[in-house]
């Protein structure tokens, strides 16, 4: 399964497997959120040039319908339009490739009505009929989607209803969907391009974007040339018309240090995933760093609430209070990352603040008054048992998770609690969490849609415990999943979350953030929906 | 060709004998690491994993010799602490590979025949691929822990010493003692034990300490890759490892426990060279 999503790409699928297992629904969208330029931007953009963009992770397979990877976005989003588009700063699903479209109550049907004029960049039309190739195709097992396909959950077929006009059905609500059709996942390609069969389209995919692939050699770079004739841009563009940038080069260069080497260098205008102190570096040298909280999830920790004692919630409580996420980010992120005030982070729809203050003394009196007593060596115990936490995490880890881990380990056991670090392949982690096999976890996830919390959290796919199991909980979350009411789902988001920090059963530590370099030449370097950078509206100054 | 019979050949060949200097100079340092083996926590300035967020990534200076890492940890005596695990792995290691050389090589030189044939030619199999690949191939099959990464590394090595014993054998075994003590009807175990294990040892405990040097910078190798031992716990190999990521702005994070991979593998190899020149083996 692709390893970019969970070890080197950008989307923090830290438990990607069950979420293909589990999620129904999985909507890779970005929203809310700013992701301006600081300036500079007023001049009149120019046309041409080629602008080289250093990326971490090889797409492996450059098909968003197939590959989950955000390599795949990153590259896929340029090439493919979609139904629809998200705009970045509001949220606001608008027109794309569809002018209008229109839902029934129970989202379970969704008509599309296409706007007259796209097409692919093989000449062939945008209509309906590649509509419901593009969708047939995502769900048939031949094409092997890893993540696409559970987007489609629940589909039964498309319908053409008139050239242009098109109805999509699911046997079960699938509310998740119109944001699902913003991204590049169920971007619409070439129904042409699909007869050489899903290994070709890994090495080349054609839609109808303002960019085509030109060349893809895995491990070095993809080359993607403008597309003359290009005037179907949604309305979340800066500009209508053909892109500027002749050329976009994504380089693939999986060493930190290599790609803001190489920026520092002038060998590349660009480079995506910076880490925390490489941007520190880049901004001294006088570079532009450009940071974009991702939706979901905040990377967090989670007590096995099913596990003795952990049932005991003033022991998770004083856990979640002798954790400083503060020092957290600031030691390991420099700041870069911000420190996480709810498990949901504030890009996401429903996001509410809800904090537990870092207390060593408060920490300390709720486990003294839970009756754990500290030992000759500091670790406290209570009838002969050690107060001690298993944590098994992904090795190699990213972010620095692996030093998060330790320092984590450190301020627990300032208040008498022992961790055992635990670091283990992807694989064995994710078998842990399916048995429930396990006492502290790490994971965020990235959705811009609070029903994250029901899918991941609860999930109970394959028979497994879900990764918490609280009655009230289940039930806010029930209720925010059963409604598309916006008000209803605001107030039982606002309770799930007040519930998880009261109860201490997820302890959120940072917002996860994607943080792109960029050279004083390079303009209007902004971030989509995803919140992955988009190259439509990039021009390069002199 | 593995790096300890490389080894073997170029240093144990006819050549100037180590100055004396030398071999007292690396003697000290192989002491100083025993000495970190024996009591780190008297020798090291701090607990090798007390956190310091303030101090983090702080360069060598007087509170702090070798600098701090990302969480402010002391890097002296992180590389203190770690040597327990580098060096005792690398002793492991090596034992390991002896004992299994040993009973290997004797088998083989004294049975001779089709029993040799066999053994020499899967030592032969096994020489035939680089140490460091065979350690890399066991400890993918065992999974990462100290112990397992000294089984891994002893076993990568057996091969070496059973070739070395295994010679020394057959040349004791010509030897007219030697014959005259079988013509005397000295029972084989006998043989073993008073005849040719002595004649075997010399040659052999001047390999185990070169083969030390080797074992622990395969280990340092293999825990730089990842299969080491568990965190905050850290031998050298990870130390160099876990600097990488800030080797352009934090120099101070690999190099340091690299240097002290390399100054104890050079000692190592100094003193068996030092120990095969006073035995007077080739």
């Amino acid at each position: 399964m692709a390893q970019d999503l969970t070890d080197r790409g950008i989307i923090p699928l830290r438990i990607r497997a069950l979420a293909l297992l589990t999620a129904t629904t999985v909507i890779l969208t970005g929203c809310t959120g700013q992701a301006e330029r600081g300036g500079g931007d007023s001049a009149t953009p120019r046309a041409g040039g080629t602008l080289t963009f250093a990326t971490d992770s090889d797409p492996g397979c450059l098909d968003p319908h197939q590959s989950p990877a955000a390599a795949a976005l990153l590259t896929g989003r340029g090439v493919v339009d979609s139904l629809v588009a998200q705009d970045p700063k509001t949220g606001d699903v608008v027109p794309w490739l569809a002018e209008s479209w229109t839902t029934d109550e129970r989202a379970t049907t969704y008509t599309f009505k296409l706007r007259g004029d796209a097409t692919f960049s093989d000449g062939s039309p945008v209509d309906a009929a590649a509509v419901k190739a593009n969708f047939d195709r995502i769900v048939a097992p031949t094409t092997k989607s890893l993540l696409a396909a559970g987007f489609l959950a629940g589909y039964t077929g498309t319908t053409v209803t008139a050239d242009r006009t098109l109805e999509v059905r699911f046997g079960q609500p699938n509310a998740g969907f119109l944001q699902a059709a913003t991204t590049a996942f169920l971007g619409i390609q070439s129904p042409g391009s699909f007869a050489a069969g899903p290994p070709a389209s890994c090495r080349k995919i054609v839609g109808s974007g303002p960019f085509t692939v030109t060349e893809y050699i895995p491990q070095q770079r993809v080359t993607l040339a403008r597309r003359a004739g290009y005037r179907w841009a949604p309305r979340t563009a800066a500009h209508q018309g053909d892109a500027f940038l002749e050329k976009v080069v994504l380089s693939i260069a999986p060493d930190n240090g290599v790609r803001s080497g190489s920026l520092r260098s002038g060998q590349v205008e660009a480079v995506g995933n910076v880490t925390p102190r490489d941007a520190v570096a880049l901004e001294k040298a006088g570079f532009d760093v450009q940071r974009r909280e991702q939706a979901g999830i905040a990377y967090s920790l989670f007590v096995n609430s099913a596990k003795e004692p952990w049932t005991d919630a003033r022991l998770r409580q004083a856990v979640a209070k002798a954790i400083d996420s503060a020092e957290v980010v600031k030691t390991l992120y420099q700041d870069k990352y911000a420190r996480a005030t709810s498990v949901l982070t504030p890009t996401t729809p429903g996001y509410r603040a809800s904090e537990t203050s870092t207390s060593v003394a408060e920490a300390t009196g709720l486990l003294d008054a839970a009756g754990w007593q500290a030992g000759s060596d500091g670790i406290r115990s209570k009838d002969g048992k050690r107060l001690s936490l298993r944590w098994t995490y992904v090795s190699p880890a990213r972010e620095q998770r692996d030093l998060l881990a330790q320092l984590v380990q450190q301020q627990l056991r300032k208040v008498g609690v022992e961790v055992l670090l635990d670091p283990a392949p992807a694989g064995d982690v994710i078998r842990r969490q399916t048995s429930g096999d396990w006492q502290l976890n790490d994971i965020s996830f990235l959705r811009a849609d609070a029903d994250v919390l029901r899918t991941v959290l609860q999930s109970s796919a394959g028979g497994r415990p879900p990764m918490v199991p609280d009655s009230a909980l289940a039930a806010a979350l029930a209720e925010g999943a059963g409604t598309l009411e916006p008000d209803v789902r605001k107030a039982s988001y606002a309770r799930a979350q007040q519930r998880i920090a009261e109860e201490a059963l997820a302890i959120p530590i940072y917002n996860p953030t994607y943080l792109m370099g960029t050279s004083d030449r390079v303009r209007a370097a902004t971030f989509d929906a995803q919140g992955l950078p988009q190259f439509y509206d990039t021009w390069l100054d002199r | 060709m593995t790096l300890l019979a490389v080894l073997q050949r170029r240093v144990g060949g006819p050549g100037r004998r180590m100055p004396p200097v030398t071999v007292i100079a690396a003697t000290l340092i192989l002491l100083a690491g025993l000495a970190c083996v024996v009591v780190p926590g008297h020798l090291a300035p701090h607990p090798p994993d007390a956190v310091a967020p303030e101090a983090a990534l702080l360069p060598p200076g007087w509170g702090h010799p070798l600098g701090t890492d990302e969480l402010g940890r002391d890097l002296l005596s992180r590389v203190i602490h770690g040597s327990r695990l580098s060096l005792l792995v690398g002793a492991a290691a090596t034992l390991l590979a002896l004992l299994g050389g040993a009973a290997i090589g004797l088998v083989a030189g004294l049975f001779g025949g089709l029993v040799d044939a066999v053994l020499m030619r899967v030592v032969d199999v096994m020489l035939a691929f680089p140490a460091l690949l065979l350690a890399l191939g066991a400890i993918s099959v065992l999974g990462s822990s100290p112990t397992r990464l000294a089984i891994a590394v002893g076993v990568s090595n057996v091969a070496t010493f059973a070739r070395l014993i295994r010679g020394d054998v057959l040349r004791v075994r010509g030897l007219a003692y030697v014959t005259a003590a079988t013509v005397s009807g000295v029972r084989p175990a006998g043989l073993l034990l008073r005849y040719v294990v002595p004649n075997v040892c010399g040659p052999a405990l001047a390999l185990a300490v070169l083969g030390f040097g080797v074992a622990m910078l395969e280990s340092s190798s293999l825990s730089f890759l990842g299969f080491g031992p568990q965190p905050p716990v850290a031998d050298w190999g990870m130390l160099a490892a876990a600097g990488r990521d800030n080797l352009a702005d934090a120099w101070w994070l690999s190099t340091f426990p690299g240097v002290a991979v390399a100054v104890t593998v050079l000692a190592a190899t100094i003193i068996g060279k030092a120990v095969q020149d006073r035995r007077g083996v080739q």
